[in-house]
């Protein structure tokens, strides 16, 4: 078997884990008790993943860290470990289904392009700080993200009798994204001190990241006096617009001219 | 509702004028980080202000601007205009000079310092506010407000003592200056003399891509490779000889050590039922070496990726002026320290790849560096007692 054989065969048993994992979050979606079989076939998914990593860590007789697939095997990891705390903390319902799903997708671009398996990372990245680094922020952006959705819908909702409770839901989504873009920035600052010598260099994708932060912060500290009724519309297209500066940062940044030399460029 | 929103047009008037006021002076004046002083008098220049701040706040005290001042109707306004000059930042083209360059050199900018000031009163009257009435429920509020206070001290005083330069090292020749970015040479009160510039490659990878360009097979080479079969489509190879480094002879390739050399590759293209059909070779390319690929007769392209770089290492000879000297080990993502310097591998002549004979390496000397890590730490903290503490808001129907 080659080694994109041997790959192939870890994620498709992977895949069989979590994908009734998510299928079964989703449908038990209403509170019911059996809720907890949801959390039990998560943590089924985060060991199969553990499992996988500790297999090709020996098999290799190194840590499973050095190529884009390989770091790739670590988020589906992290995906269900950390969608798992954040219910238990939170009790998102929507969040288990939604890190499996996160999961799902990092293993099928493994399956379908089977070639970033292999492909090597360069020495920059070779570091600690990459997982945990690109794991918050995939986390803080996908809670983003939801916040924007729930946003979009209250907008478009016909009618005048939306709950206020809607605006809540994208506050506390608001809240734990901030949280977790909050540590990708900080994880990202203390790992390019290590590797290029300054924890902050203007770097394109640094000064897009810091304005994402902060337009969610202006955000935070204008809903601090609360929100009447009246003004909720303006607040929730408000979050529609934090989020496309979202986007901008995450995969805009490579078109904007004043970003042509940024170190964050890797093919 | 109306009062409401007339306290934040007062706000967003005062963000306004500071940040127009900034401007002002950036049109006319060299931007303002050019003329700060070094240390230690920008650290006095810090103490200085933090006074005035709190003689201010203490002055004020019991009047209602003090309030205003601690309150979200002045901090969402002072954060936007901070966004605002960073935004700018983000689209228009910076450069670091040393006159007036109105939005083109934001970070050293007036604007940028007057926003940053601005942002550390309402910080720091906001957490005199919170200290007061301080609970257990104010440990996140004040970890992340006094995090970003000290942060910002640190980042805007720091920026004239922070110091990087670029030194190359060469084999057999020690050097004990260093370049800044405009190319002016610094000595330092150490040397540095290259005795080994080790790169570490990456195995290469074998490529087998269909006529449509479909990736087929993608298999890492290395010596452990040889008499390894691999399976494409309804075909396969036997590979029968590795040369890590090479130089093409002919048809073939022979093992040859040089910085022109290439990876090379020997297979035996197979048929179903295995009998030997053909031995070829490719070859990764080089400056010297066109790269040598393989067409099957199914239009199958079979090509061998030179190998990338996974870690490189400077082993090089310090010399102190007190008469030290030692070996001192360079890598990506490993820096060493000498004399307050923080010392970066960074590059090495990239035609030359292993046998680079020269490496070149960042100095970094940040003295606020301890206090920066103090303000992210403290911010740190703060964002993870928000995350153990915090119950979201909750709604009757969760």
């Amino acid at each position: 078997m080659s080694n994109l054989g041997l790959h192939e065969s870890l994620v498709l048993t992977a895949l069989l884990v979590f994908l009734p994992a998510f299928v079964y979050s989703l449908v038990q979606y209403k509170p019911t008790k059996s809720f907890r079989w949801s959390e039990m076939l998560n943590g089924l998914a985060v060991l199969t993943m553990a499992c996988i990593i500790i297999f090709l860590w020996i098999h290799f007789e190194r840590p499973p860290m050095r190529s884009i697939g390989e770091t790739r095997l670590w988020y589906a990891f992290f995906m269900p470990l950390v969608g798992g705390i954040t219910y238990r903390l939170w009790k998102y319902r929507w969040f288990l289904s939604y890190s499996l799903l996160m999961g799902m997708v990092f293993l099928f671009i493994n399956l379908l392009k089977p070639e970033i398996f292999v492909k090597h990372l360069p020495p920059a990245l070779q570091s600690a700080w990459f997982v945990p680094h690109v794991v918050v922020y995939i986390l803080g952006y996908s809670l983003l993200a939801a916040s924007a959705v729930v946003s979009l819908y209250y907008l478009l909702k016909p009618g005048k009798n939306i709950s206020m409770q809607i605006t809540e839901r994208a506050d506390n989504l608001v809240y734990s994204g901030f949280t977790m873009i909050s540590l990708g920035l900080i994880f990202g600052a203390l790992w390019a001190k290590v590797a290029w010598g300054n924890y902050w260099s203007w770097d394109s994708k640094e000064t897009w990241a810091l304005i994402t932060w902060l337009v969610y912060l202006i955000y935070i500290h204008y809903r601090l006096r609360g929100v009447a009724k009246a003004h909720a519309r303006k607040v929730m297209l408000y979050l529609v617009f934090a989020f496309l500066i979202m986007l901008l940062a995450w995969m805009g940044v490579k078109f904007i001219p004043a970003a042509q030399n940024s170190v964050h460029m890797y093919g | 509702m109306g009062a409401l929103t007339g306290k934040y047009k007062k706000g967003f008037i005062i963000a306004m004028a500071v940040l127009i006021t900034g401007l002002l002076l950036d049109a006319f004046l060299p931007p303002l980080a050019r003329i700060l002083p070094v240390f230690p008098s920008n650290l006095m220049l810090v103490l200085l202000l933090l006074l005035v701040i709190i003689l201010a706040g203490v002055f004020i005290r019991r009047h209602r601007i003090y309030h205003f001042l601690s309150s979200g109707y002045v901090a969402v306004p002072a954060i936007s205009v901070f966004t605002l000059l960073i935004i700018f930042m983000g689209v228009i083209p910076q450069q670091n000079t040393e006159h007036a360059a109105f939005l083109n050199n934001i970070k050293a900018s007036w604007s940028f310092y007057f926003a940053g000031i601005f942002l550390l009163v309402i910080l720091l009257y906001s957490l005199a506010r919170r200290m007061k009435k301080f609970n257990r429920r104010n440990v996140s509020f004040v970890l992340n407000h006094f995090g970003i206070a000290v942060i910002l001290l640190a980042g805007g005083a720091g920026q004239t003592d922070h110091k990087q330069y670029s030194m190359t090292l060469k084999q057999g020749e020690p050097v004990w200056y260093a370049f800044d970015e405009k190319g002016i040479m610094h000595e330092l009160d150490f040397a540095l003399e290259m005795q080994t510039f080790n790169l570490e490659y990456h195995n290469p990878l074998l490529k087998i891509t269909s006529p449509e360009g479909k990736t087929l097979s993608l298999v890492e080479i290395s010596k452990t490779s040889e008499g390894k079969k691999i399976v494409y489509k309804q075909s396969s190879l036997l590979i029968e000889k590795f040369i890590p480094e090479a130089s093409k002879l002919g048809d073939k390739y022979v093992e040859f050590h040089s910085m022109a050399s290439v990876a090379a590759l020997c297979f035996h293209l197979l048929k179903d039922n295995d009998t030997v059909r053909k031995s070829v070779w490719v070859g990764s390319g080089s400056h010297m070496f066109p790269e040598k690929t393989i067409q099957t007769e199914g239009g199958i392209i079979i090509r061998l990726n030179p190998p990338m770089p996974k870690q490189y290492t400077t082993i090089a000879r310090l010399y102190k002026k007190d008469g030290i000297a030692k070996n001192l080990s360079l890598s990506v993502n490993d820096p060493a320290e000498i004399n307050g310097w923080k010392l970066y591998q960074q590059s090495y002549d990239e035609s030359k790849g292993k046998y680079s004979d020269i490496s070149i390496l960042s100095l970094v000397k940040d003295p606020w560096l301890p206090a920066m890590y103090f303000g992210i730490f403290m911010l740190l903290a703060g964002v993870l007692t928000l995350f153990i503490t915090d119950k979201p808001k909750k709604s009757q129907h969760e």
